[in-house]
């Protein structure tokens, strides 16, 4: 990551330190990812908080509970010391996160737009779970919780639920 | 994994005005995604080849595993032109430094605009380039032959339309730009409006009237042809007009509105364009359903301008959704007129107010329609009228209009039917094609007012359809088409008709209403929606690489729907293996070939019936597949079955070869491997690939083609072969049996009915619709790919239930034109509104071959399923416009 000679936000995105300038301090941070770090995996879509497709996983500190982050509502001042992880950090074509192959495998997306929003507001999902196994009789109203307002214009969410289903039942207790 | 463009070599040339010429370019970046590497020319056997094994895609032969395209979205990767920046196309020769466009728009069309202002932004903040109605005059750019109204409302006039810009800014940076936007974006001082101003509303061309009267055997098919038919079409109106008033049927009418909506394809819009002056080349960047139509407009643009245009290259990326509103979209030709004026590359991405604001809609629709039937419960004639709202400009909506007249009758037989459509101009939102094309708007009609005619005459809704259905062999649509398929109608109310879904609803109902909360229906609705045109042209080509693995090249774009994976299949049932990549949205390979339906043409070996169209959702499954498998056949007689008989030293025909793991094999020989197959093809430099064109007008035309083996007839009316995918040659062919000219006047020959039961509860205290459980019967045809059948189902039931409970945009200054709304306004089904769902697919009907396109189709029976289920729910109040509201329902319940 290049370095901004006059940083005044500083932040990780993907397990690596990006530093913002004063200039970008009220940027978006889906812009900042477009626009500074040519990250454009993070998608924007409705701009105002709503359809969720620009989901990020935020953490406060290293080890602390992810969270899910609007990067169309976020400026860039908001991330100060924050740990941001966002689809390209998830895994790769050799070595896919479990959701993604779950993704691949059940056709879950259609034309993908809003898949990057839906990887990581389930991968905050199974963050919850791996920390608080739930049982799996509450996993749907979990799922309704943190994925309910993803908005999908293509698919129906059907082949979404299933797959993330899939994912995250190995994470629960038996009901 | 690297993406970059599949450059081709220049393509079409494209005449303009003044007698020039520009060269098009198609280069695609849905081929890279696929997997598709540049085309190996040259065919000399290396020393050391890796032979391919199956595609990690689709390992097994006419199976996928996952999507094709799949890979490069699970991980994020640039696939969407959002995703590019000028950098990005540095390979392509670009220059990085971008600047970037606001479009300055008016949220009025009843004014007359009387300026725009700038002085709100500081001097750092002003944008470097400011093209409006008078720039665009002086520098002599025109307006595209698809565009009815000019670019820009003009100082002095009122808008034609909500969202007509009256300037485009560009500025230097995207800094600069944010900041700009920030203070121009909702303000109203920035575009003054003065007197009030209304515009006339016109009717786009062509207006839709189709007649059937069964008691003089008048209609369309019949007698579109004679001299008098518009007389004998004014006769036969009346005559069916004057009998559904005195033959004392029971009849049934109703008015209906359905709102205009926008497909909320969740990219909005986006692109970039730059104008390199010295080589006179316009590059574009684009996610579009119609890659050559809109190259092709942009070449005209600029005929006699400041800015001569030699060259137009586009570079296409994976369109994030579109549903049709990506086809014949403005937004290509804005972009284009304005890279000319930039520095550099020139970004554009919209963001969601103003892709509400300026996005094709699905057309405000008011329609009404009477049914007619005799005591017995037989349809005896339909009378109904489709007004869609087009909005400024012509685009697409006369015909959106004419499928909504042709869809009217639905699965019936009518022996008398008056079905009129008409695509009105307004200042208002801009309608385009979109998923369905009329269709969900007929459907309505129809399905809801039998359901009404079923209760009102004590017949039950199946056994009412059953007596009416259209047949194949007897059945007539409303052109007085005959019915070229079997519909499998019957089978398909038997199957929802013994759902526990429809069986038990009536205990069902008691049961959850005597709870005293909650009102209980299901409903059930047909639809036979049409796929493809009139009549259709269509492409496609395998390519056999030097690694053994196979490339399919289509014209075809893939928007999600899942056709690139279809395709990729095709080869597997003549060569036994899927195709590892696949090359979307090719045009140069196929514009080689010169292939011409003109009537000069006819006498030439390069004639064919039909060309070859733009990319709705329904053409992949029947009409595309249909021709990248019909060029594995080709290849397969042209190249691999000469080299398996060459190793075999034997004269098999193809119908003795059978693939099993790979391997070729026929009766009392040893298997060959594939790979010792690719062997002997290069080594003897036999074709690596074959191309071919297939026209269908009712059916297929059809011809013998002279392969090395002999004559094979094939549902093909052009095949081509050679080593370099520019330069094939055609295989000869003998006498083309085109399908009846008769046929052409069907409007419609191919149909994918699709039932549906859907079950829902209403909150009685708050008139809140859960649709809970949805069963779908659907003639598919032959399946190609479970999931993605079973996916569009899925999307196209969750964007019906939207349509009828959720969407809408007004026309007025309260909706989107007025370029305040986003998805705070705009609601669609979510995640947590999905209701269960089983999908039935029937078996293909008895000897079928082919899939059909069920992209539309299986959403079309939802609305009306709702509709009906919301009738029975509420003791047989109709509702009869949408959006159904819970305000609406309360008001009905009151």
């Amino acid at each position: 990551m290049s370095t901004i000679t006059d940083p005044k936000v500083q932040f990780q995105i993907n397990h690596q330190t990006v530093q913002a300038s004063a200039d970008d301090s009220d940027m978006r941070l889906v812009d900042f990812l477009h626009e500074r770090l040519n990250l454009t995996g993070t998608k924007l879509c409705c701009g105002i908080g709503i359809c969720r497709a620009c989901t990020v996983a935020v953490q406060g500190k290293p080890g602390a509970p992810l969270e899910k982050m609007q990067a169309c509502l976020t400026p860039i001042a908001a991330l100060q010391d924050m740990h941001v992880f966002t689809v390209e950090g998830l895994g790769s074509e050799q070595a896919l996160a479990p959701l993604q192959q779950a993704f691949l495998e059940n056709f879950a997306f259609q034309c993908g737009y809003c898949a990057p929003g839906f990887l990581m507001g389930a991968t905050v999902l199974i963050d919850r779970l791996k920390a608080t196994p739930t049982s799996s009789v509450e996993l749907d109203g979990l799922m309704d919780s943190l994925l309910g307002d993803n908005l999908c214009r293509c698919t129906g969410y059907v082949r979404y639920k299933e797959a993330i289903r899939k994912v995250a039942l190995t994470y629960t207790k038996p009901a | 994994m690297d993406i970059s463009f599949q450059i081709k070599r220049r393509t079409l040339l494209q005449m303009v005005a003044g007698g020039a010429s520009v060269s098009l370019g198609v280069h695609n970046l849905t081929a890279a995604v696929c997997g598709a590497p540049l085309p190996l020319t040259d065919c000399a056997v290396q020393d050391t080849i890796t032979m391919a094994g199956p595609p990690a895609w689709a390992p097994t032969p006419g199976q996928a595993k996952w999507r094709i395209d799949g890979m490069h979205k699970v991980l994020g990767k640039k696939i969407y032109a959002r995703d590019f920046h000028a950098a990005d196309m540095a390979k392509e020769g670009w220059p990085a430094t971008e600047q970037f466009l606001f479009a300055l728009r008016c949220n009025r069309n009843n004014q007359i605009v009387t300026g725009y202002r700038l002085d709100m932004l500081p001097p750092e903040l002003q944008p470097s380039v400011v093209i409006d109605a008078t720039v665009l005059a002086a520098k002599n750019v025109a307006t595209p032959s698809h565009m009815d109204r000019p670019f820009f409302a003009s100082i002095g006039k009122a808008p034609d339309y909500y969202g007509q810009p009256v300037a485009m800014l560009l500025f230097d940076s995207f800094n600069t730009f944010r900041r700009a936007k920030q203070l121009l974006q909702f303000n109203e001082l920035a575009i003054q409006y003065g007197a009030s101003f209304t515009h006339a509303v016109g009717v786009f061309n062509p207006q839709t009237l189709f007649v059937r009267n069964d008691p003089t055997q008048f209609s369309h098919v019949n007698n579109k042809t004679d001299s008098d038919y518009a007389l004998k079409l004014e006769a036969n109106t009346a005559q069916v007009r004057q009998d559904i008033a005195s033959k004392g049927w029971r009849t049934f009418s109703r008015s209906f509105y359905t709102p205009s909506a926008d497909p909320a394809f969740m990219e909005p819009e986006s692109g970039m364009g730059w104008y390199d002056a010295p080589t006179q080349t316009l590059h574009l960047l684009l996610g579009t359903q119609s890659p050559t139509g809109d190259v092709k407009e942009c070449a005209a643009l600029f005929a006699g301008s400041a800015y001569p245009v030699s060259k137009v290259e586009l570079f296409s990326c994976y369109p994030g959704g579109g549903f049709g509103g990506r086809d014949s979209s403005y937004f290509t030709s804005y972009l284009a007129m304005a890279a000319v004026f930039a520095s550099g590359p020139l970004r554009w991405s919209q963001d969601r107010f103003e892709q509400f604001q300026t996005g094709l809609k699905r057309q405000e629709t008011d329609f009404s329609e009477t049914l007619a039937l005799d005591p017995n419960g037989k349809i005896q004639a339909l009378d109904c009228t489709f007004v869609v709202n087009g909005g400024g400009q012509k685009n697409l909506n006369p015909f959106v209009a004419a499928l909504a007249a042709l869809s009217s009758a639905s699965c019936y037989d009518i022996p008398q039917a008056i079905a009129r459509a008409s695509a009105t101009q307004t200042p208002q939102l801009s309608g385009g094609s979109q998923r369905g094309f009329g269709g969900p708007q007929a459907y309505i009609a129809i399905e809801t007012l039998l359901d009404e005619a079923a209760s009102s005459l004590g017949i039950d809704p199946f056994a009412l359809r059953r007596n009416n259905l259209l047949v194949q062999g007897r059945g007539k649509t409303v052109t007085g088409a005959p019915i070229l398929q079997d519909l499998q109608l019957t089978e398909m109310l038997r199957r929802l008709e013994e759902s526990p879904l429809w069986a038990k609803r009536k205990q069902r109902k008691e049961e959850l209403e005597a709870q005293g909360t909650l009102l209980y229906g299901v409903g059930f609705a047909m639809s036979n929606q049409a796929y493809g045109t009139s009549g259709d042209g269509m492409v496609g080509a395998v390519q056999l690489m030097r690694d053994g693995s196979l490339l399919a090249h289509t014209p075809y774009i893939d928007m999600g729907n899942g056709a690139a994976t279809a395709l990729g299949l095709a080869p597997a049932a003549w060569l036994g293996r899927n195709a590892s990549h696949i090359n979307m949205g090719e045009t140069a390979m196929f514009d080689a070939l010169q292939l011409s339906n003109a009537p000069l043409a006819i006498a030439t070996p390069r004639y064919v019936l039909r060309n070859t169209g733009s990319s709705s959702a329904c053409l992949g499954a029947f009409h595309q597949f249909h021709v990248v498998e019909g060029a594995a056949h080709a290849l397969l007689l042209q190249t691999v079955l000469p080299a398996l008989n060459l190793i075999w030293n034997t004269h098999l025909p193809a119908s003795a070869i059978r693939w099993n793991n790979g391997a070729a094999q026929a009766q009392g020989l040893p298997s060959i491997a594939w790979a010792r197959v690719v062997d002997m093809v290069f080594a003897k430099k036999l074709p690596t690939v074959a191309a071919v064109h297939a026209s269908v007008v009712g059916s297929f035309a059809s011809a013998s083609f002279a392969f090395p083996g002999g004559g094979v007839r094939l549902d093909l009316d052009y095949v081509a072969v050679g080593t370099d995918p520019s330069a094939l040659t055609s295989v000869n062919r003998g006498v083309v049996t085109n399908p009846p000219a008769l046929n052409s006047l069907f409007q419609r020959y191919a149909y994918s009915p699709c039932g549906a039961l859907v079950a829902l509860t209403v909150e009685r205290a708050t008139g809140v619709v859960k649709v809970e459980q949805v069963v779908s019967a659907l003639s598919a045809g032959v399946l190609h790919c479970l999931p993605v059948v079973q996916g569009q189902s899925q999307g196209g039931i969750a964007m019906a239930m939207g349509d009828v409970l959720l969407g809408g945009c007004p026309n007025d200054e309260s909706g989107p034109g007025n370029g305040s709304w986003n998805f705070h306004n705009y609601a669609i089904t979510k995640f947590s509104d999905i209701a269960q769902q089983e999908l039935i697919i029937l078996p293909a009907a008895d000897g079928e071959t082919t899939a059909r396109g069920i992209a539309e189709s299986v959403m079309c029976p939802i609305a009306p399923a709702i509709l009906n289920a919301l009738a029975m729910a509420t003791q047989g109040k109709r509702f009869t416009h949408l959006p159904v509201t819970p305000a609406i329902i309360l008001e009905a319940l009151a």
